[in-house]
């Protein structure tokens, strides 16, 4: 199976299948006592997973709970605002550009059309440009240590979604966002999702940012961290049907409590 | 010529004592690193709930088969708490060059190595520390080895 082969099913929408090829290190010790002895033996494998790129995708089990009070729009505003320098208005952006709620002015990006209402939602696009755009990832070309995860709650309101960024005592660096010890505390009642940026593109070496367990070759996806991160949170809430979504230089991954078996992948949009 | 030997006595005497106090320090000192390379990591909420998501993780499932461990399951994930085992990962993690280097890379910062096992399988990995078990954090894969329980033979794995 290569990468992005489609398969059809007759009775349903093409559905495409991203796979991806592992390499595995393995060490034959022939004298357990002297590691540095091992001697390395390369296999590689590919494991297989279903996107929702053609508009299959979206939805993650039942029903979002409804039993909530819509936070006050204030709230939001004060939250949405935890991205924004100091002093920063909206800017009056030239034609075919679009403001990055955060005082610049970007190319205006495609608009999403996955299938995930989620995604397709105008305010969570409008959002993950905030979010990118925070991120300080706009190029490749940026110092990776220069760039920040940023990320906030997907919460369902009104009848659509929005996000309620993280506020500023959650600590961002290039590789990761630590939320302070009251983070329980801080999670909206009608959350639905979390999303949070990986300011890396594919290919890239992160052993610079991320220190001696970064990637020399980032590849993408959610990672064991960011599924600890989504099952604490549905533990803590009961609620496991909450989502977790990462946003890289290429690609959306959105994932579940099935952990890679609910990785769907879409193509970057809305950012 | 009776000063010159007792001269050389008194000397002798000292070095002696001087060699007794020496092998006295050493063999103190080689017992606390004895006793430090058996110690076993602290162990951490977190850090557990990562090898029992290894474990049931649909993307690690051709890799657990291929070494042999798709029968370990998420009941059998516990921390290793025999000191002649720590000492002996301690020592799997001195003698290699990367994994050492990074060991030595998380000294003074919030993360640690943790060893975790299942029925055939032992885990070593680095994570934050167990005072942050109330707050996850989103970060980056990280290394995940897994090692045959007879030490045998080891895998490399990052998710
Ligand atoms: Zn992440």
């Amino acid at each position: 199976m290569r990468d992005g082969e489609a398969v059809t099913n007759s009775n349903e929408r093409s559905t495409n299948l991203t796979c991806i090829t592992y390499t595995m290190t393995s060490y034959i010790c022939p004298d357990p006592s002297r590691p540095s002895y091992c001697v390395p033996t390369t296999i590689t494998f590919t494991d297989c997973f279903s996107t929702g790129s053609t508009g299959s995708g979206g939805g993650f089990g039942g029903p979002a709970d409804h039993n909530w009070q819509p936070l006050p729009k204030r709230a939001i505003i004060e939250v949405d605002n935890a991205l924004d320098p100091p002093g920063t208005l909206p800017s009056v952006c030239e034609p075919g550009m679009v403001s990055d709620r955060n005082g610049g002015c970007v190319p205006k990006p495609d608009p999403c059309d996955t299938g995930n209402n989620i995604l397709d939602s105008e305010e969570i696009q409008s959002d993950l440009l905030k979010i990118w755009s925070g991120s300080n990832a706009s190029s490749g070309d940026i110092p990776m240590d220069e760039r920040l995860e940023q990320g906030g709650w997907i919460i369902e309101i009104n009848g659509g979604y929005d996000v309620v960024f993280f506020p500023p005592t959650f600590l961002r660096d290039p590789c990761g966002i630590s939320p302070p010890s009251n983070w329980k505390d801080l999670i909206p009642d009608n959350i639905v999702g979390y999303v949070h940026s990986h300011p890396f593109y594919i290919g890239e070496n992160t052993l610079g940012p991320c220190g001696a367990e970064g990637e020399t070759s980032y590849e993408g996806g959610p990672s064991d961290p960011d599924y600890i991160f989504l099952m604490d949170l549905m533990n803590f809430l009961g609620n496991f049907n909450i989502a977790g979504y990462v946003i890289d230089g290429g690609k959306i991954y959105s994932y579940d409590f099935r952990y890679s078996a609910g990785i769907k992948e879409y193509n970057r949009c809305g950012y | 010529m009776w000063i010159l030997n007792n001269n050389i006595m008194r000397i002798r005497k000292y070095i002696l004592v001087a060699g007794l106090f020496i092998f006295t320090i050493y063999s103190s000192f080689a017992q606390s690193i004895d006793l430090k390379n058996n110690e076993c990591p602290a162990k951490s909420r977190l850090a557990k709930l990562g090898v029992e998501i290894f474990i049931q993780l649909a993307g690690s499932k051709d890799f657990r088969e291929q070494i042999g461990a798709s029968g370990e399951t998420v009941e059998q994930v516990q921390a290793v708490e025999n000191g002649q085992t720590c000492s002996a990962l301690n020592d799997f993690i001195s003698n290699n060059r990367k994994f050492n280097n990074i060991n030595q890379s998380y000294k003074d910062t919030d993360k640690q190595v943790y060893f975790y096992k299942t029925d055939n399988f032992y885990y070593v990995f680095w994570g934050r520390k167990p005072e942050f078990d109330d707050r996850p954090a989103t970060g980056p894969k990280t290394l995940f080895i897994v090692i045959k329980n007879d030490l045998s033979q080891f895998w490399e794995y990052y998710f």
